[in-house]
């Protein structure tokens, strides 16, 4: 038996998910966060049944591609029972969906979600008159709290053995037919009526909300906690990296020479498996200190609600670059990881805006690429240098999304994004989205890093890279830096931070200063700041955009990249 | 919510983009195309529905305003595509 969990989003229905399926679902607080389904097989009742979570939609008049996929394999036989999940502190809005749901001639249950909220906002839901009114199975649940999990489970389970009721076929009837716009609207008024006619409005206490978004969406204060958070949040993901990296690495180093003492060093067997390890200890070395801490802090900013007052507060500056503010959450995501960044425009409705903020967000440099920032202008140069490096990476996204936006007209009516009330996260929650966008990363780009690492370390023992040098050798010239430079720059395609570490192999020196000027290393750090994405990524931009866009964004990089650097190298001469 | 004649009543219509943080609108129709419609739909704003604006984000932000209990940012160009009335939205 498959049972499918549908509502609206923010409404707790990966929250129940999680509930019984443990760390499958990403849960969030930001409208449509769930864009894939996640399937689960649980026990319920000494019977093995699957439990689909649907992406959050308002309707099944599909707007969003999230919003289609749910309504294509609802519709599908392959479901047996719908659960419906319902903010019950919102009724009336949850209702039109459910409305939707009752024609589709499948058992639903209604399963009245956040109760706790509702009572604290003095609302009296009388669940068993909505039962009769509607036909259908209403049941209570506060599902961040686990209480009526069970019970919602167990009643499903029933329902799928029995079929569908006659009854609720006939109330739905009222929501079917085929003019969008007199069939929403009479749901909206049908569901009205039903809240009417089944919550009674008690005393409400004060929110909490209204106070908090008072200074949050404040238009000078709203911007100085912005910053203030999103300061804390940077400092803290690096001021963990740090202290984890340096002992992951030694270790790693001690398994390398481990692993070679059988094998001795110098042939191909044993170059091609040091390669490996280093791929391996690459994914490792990112993920573990930079990615894990960043992708759980951001999981923390999405349960509280903030990132949507983020949208809010930003979207004024993003429409400088053609966009919306909700595209800002790709932008955020990119400075840890490009994969998931790629993968999180999925969010944004129309194709165009998805395009745009891929692009956009590929100029974003990642946690590798801030490795060569660190290790070569931070170092040598001084913090502030490499801090007046990110302003520019800031100012020359910003350039880049003005142009293109000029190229791409806007048909989009703007922004209309929901804020929600704010919730206090839970564990379970952040650490599962924060795993979910984690995999992305190890099933994407750690494989393709991997291998990359073992063909480098091949093409190293055949001493077949120093021919690239040449390949790339017009780039290299136009920018003022040695021919040497080309291989760390090609490979570098394969993984990002290794754009450093072969640059000593490639120079003969890790001292850099010694053969790079000033300026040399800016251009390079400039470059390998924008140019073309890792393998990992381009292989997303793919999937996602198809072919053709991920070429066309692939030269639009180097072309950014290419007049980057020349800036850079231009202001280098100038002032350091 | 027939075609309404551009010419006739652009004197008097007014949309969302003209009022302030405080003000309570009853809305009458928007004024754009399908896609446009079925969102604002979608987010549950309905011609007839009552709009209380909460407040501005500033530099040519959006608009946040409450609508069946839930709140909606709207961008400045989709705040100009709601035609609306003021309305102290009291009676139903």
């Amino acid at each position: 038996m498959r049972i499918a969990l549908i509502g609206q989003p923010n409404c707790g229905k990966s929250t129940l998910f999680n509930q019984v399926a443990g760390y499958k679902a990403e849960t969030g607080n930001f409208s449509g966060t769930t864009v894939k389904f996640t399937e689960s097989k649980v026990r319920v009742g000494g019977e093995v049944v699957e439990i689909v979570d649907l992406p959050g939609a308002y309707t099944l008049e599909a707007h969003s591609p999230a919003e289609r996929e749910a309504a294509c394999y609802l519709r599908s036989n392959e479901v047996d029972v719908i659960i419906n999940v319902v903010d019950a502190s919102r009724l009336a809005l949850g209702l039109e969906l459910t409305l939707e749901l009752l024609p589709l001639n499948k058992p639903v249950i209604l399963a009245l979600n956040m109760m706790d909220e509702a009572d604290r906002l003095g609302l009296h839901i009388d669940g068993p008159g909505l039962q009769k009114e509607l036909g259908t199975l209403v049941l209570p649940l506060v599902a961040s709290k686990g209480r009526g999990v069970k019970g919602v489970f167990l009643r499903a389970l029933e329902a799928g053995r029995n079929g569908s009721s006659r009854k609720q076929a006939e109330v739905g009837e009222a929501g079917t037919g085929k003019n969008l716009e007199v069939n929403s609207s009479e749901r909206h008024g049908l569901a009205r009526t039903l809240t009417q006619k089944f919550v009674q409005q008690g005393e409400r206490r004060v929110s909490l909300r209204d106070r908090l978004d008072d200074v949050l969406l404040h238009p000078l204060w709203g911007y100085v906690v912005l910053l203030f958070v999103l300061f804390l949040f940077f400092e803290a993901v690096y001021g963990i990296g740090q202290l984890i990296e340096p002992p992951l690495l030694a270790f790693f180093n001690a398994v390398t020479r481990g692993v070679l003492t059988p094998f001795g060093s110098g042939t191909l067997f044993s170059e091609i498996i040091v390669g490996v390890l280093q791929g391996i200890a690459a994914g490792i070395a990112i993920v573990l200190p930079y990615l894990l801490p960043f992708l759980f802090g951001l999981g923390i900013l999405e349960d509280i609600g903030y990132l949507p007052r983020v949208a809010f507060l930003m979207d004024a500056l993003m429409h400088r670059i053609g966009l919306h503010g909700k595209a800002i959450v790709p932008f955020i995501l990119g400075y840890g990881c490009n994969v998931p960044a790629v993968m999180s425009t999925r969010t944004l409705e129309e194709p165009r805006d998805r395009y745009l903020a891929a692009a956009l967000a590929t100029l974003v440099p990642c946690a590798a690429r801030l490795a060569v920032v660190f290790g070569l202008v931070a170092f040598y140069l001084g913090p502030l240098v490499a801090f007046a490096l990110y302003l520019f990476n800031l100012l020359v996204i910003a350039l880049t999304g003005r142009i293109l936006s000029n190229l791409m007209p806007e048909d989009t009516p703007g922004l209309i994004l929901e804020m929600p009330t704010y919730r206090i996260p839970t564990l379970k929650n952040v650490t599962g989205k924060a795993w979910f966008r984690v995999r992305e990363f190890v099933v994407e780009a750690w494989p393709i890093l991997i291998v990359g690492s073992a063909i480098l370390a091949a093409l190293n023992f055949f001493h077949a890279a120093v021919a690239f040098n040449w390949l790339v050798r017009p780039l290299t010239w136009s920018l003022g830096l040695p021919a040497e430079v080309g291989v760390p720059l090609i490979f570098g395609i394969l993984r990002k931070e290794l754009s450093l570490v072969m640059l000593g192999q490639a120079l003969g020196t890790v001292n850099f200063d010694t053969a790079l000027s000033i300026p040399q290393m800016v251009t390079y750090a400039t470059f390998v700041m924008f140019y073309l994405p890792c393998l990992a990524t381009l292989s997303v931009l793919r999937r996602e955009l198809g072919t053709r866009a991920m070429l066309a964004i692939a030269a639009l990089t180097v072309v950014v990249a290419q007049i980057a650097a020349w800036i850079a190298w231009g202001v280098a001469v100038a002032l350091l | 919510m027939a075609a309404l004649d551009i010419w006739d009543i652009n004197s008097l219509m007014k949309t969302l983009l003209q009022f302030s943080p405080g003000d309570s609108v009853r809305v009458i129709d928007f004024n754009g195309g399908i896609n446009l419609r079925s969102k604002l739909i979608q987010y549950g704003i309905h011609p007839g529905d009552c709009l209380r604006l909460l407040r501005k984000a500033p530099l040519g932000g959006p608009y946040l305003v409450e609508c069946n209990e839930r709140e909606i940012a709207l961008g400045r160009g989709v705040a100009d595509k709601i035609i609306v009335e003021l309305d102290t939205c009291e009676s139903h």
